[in-house]
């Protein structure tokens, strides 16, 4: 519950919310069709219409904001016997050109867990890398059943999967522009 | 759940049953762990809850305005059993930011208990190590917990109305 005199008195500009996937979807892979970011003559950047102001949930810190667009995102749901859990991983731009990775698991709610948010600018390649490496021990490891270990290796197979793409999607733009949307 | 669940109890002005028709705004009293009361007139600003029905304990945070425009930040911890003691941990500050930042940097693993007295045990050293690690476990677990909360919180804070 946030009152108005609480958004007043933070005077922040109005902001759209987080672009979210549709929960229904139990896999799902996105790549916006803008992944490069074209530029005019001038050299002036053209940003896609997707462009807006991104506010990306991570536990304990206040947000990271920004205006920028999605890059990628993909959705999975895992099954490890206890209950379902909903897993997004999504890279964002923004207008500098900064890539950011916003990974969630949201628990259903017979799950005895919390939702996890983890948010972070990736100032190079190796640190979405390192990321996915950290959210597989520490998260995906926790939050699974131990005892079905079968649903573990799914879901590490998963995530190393989608490094593998979104390392591809996060390359620099000269990198990326032979290599996205081939 | 103990009766710390009344630990934001409102009490009425004492202004305002004097004068009738002023807008003076209810009195709060919150119970605090190791500590006096804090006893002020504002009102709440913001709230959130992390209360899982799976889970056997859930954390709530309160932001409130005081009438002289301080700013009063509290951390409530909730437990489902009755045996157990709620607790309450709240400040008062001067500015806004200030409130915030003392639920960000509140550290949940100060709610972790002792279930045991380890002065009147003899443990052996893999008992000992065994220990901690539960202890360190679950200090763990309200931490992540608490930054499951405060994240929400603190998004929420900038999301649109």
């Amino acid at each position: 519950m946030i009152t108005q005199e609480m958004r007043d008195l933070r005077m922040h500009p109005a902001a759209s919310p987080v672009l979210v996937a549709s929960p229904a979807a139990t896999h799902c892979v996105e790549v916006a069709d803008h992944c490069g970011v074209p530029h005019h003559r001038s050299g002036d950047a053209v940003y896609p219409t997707g462009t807006t102001d991104v506010s990306l949930r991570r536990d304990g810190n206040v947000p990271i904001r920004f205006t920028g667009y999605l890059v990628y995102q993909e959705n999975t749901q895992w099954n490890d016997g206890t209950g379902a859990f909903d897993h997004r991983i999504a890279l964002y731009r923004d207008q500098a050109g900064v890539v950011y990775a916003a990974l969630e698991l949201i628990p259903s709610r017979i799950v005895p867990l919390r939702p996890i948010y983890w948010a972070q600018s990736i100032p190079e390649t190796h640190v979405l890398d390192d990321l996915l490496d950290n959210w597989c021990r520490n998260v995906v490891a926790s939050g699974l059943n131990p005892d079905r270990p079968a649903s573990l290796q799914d879901a590490r197979s998963a995530l190393h999967s989608m490094t593998a793409h979104s390392l591809r999607v996060a390359k620099p733009d000269t990198e990326r522009n032979n290599t996205c949307l081939q | 759940m103990s009766s710390m669940m009344e630990q934001a109890q409102t009490e009425p002005s004492s202004q305002g049953a004097v004068a009738q028709f002023s807008q003076s705004a209810p009195v709060k009293r919150i119970k605090r762990v190791g500590g006096r009361p804090l006893v002020f007139e504002g009102s709440e600003l913001a709230m959130a809850m992390s209360y899982t029905p799976t889970l056997p304990y859930w954390y709530e945070t309160n932001l409130y305005r005081t009438t002289d425009n301080r700013f009063v930040a509290c951390v409530r911890l909730f437990y489902v059993s009755a045996d157990e003691q709620d607790t309450a941990r709240a400040w008062e500050c001067a500015t806004l930011e200030e409130a915030i930042e003392k639920h960000e940097n509140y550290d949940a693993a100060v709610d972790v208990r002792l279930t045991m007295d380890y002065a009147s045990h003899d443990f052996c050293a893999a008992e000992m190590a065994a220990h901690a690690l539960d202890i360190r476990a679950r200090a763990k677990g309200y931490r992540e917990h608490y930054a499951s909360l405060i994240g929400e919180f603190l998004h929420d804070l900038d999301a649109p109305s």
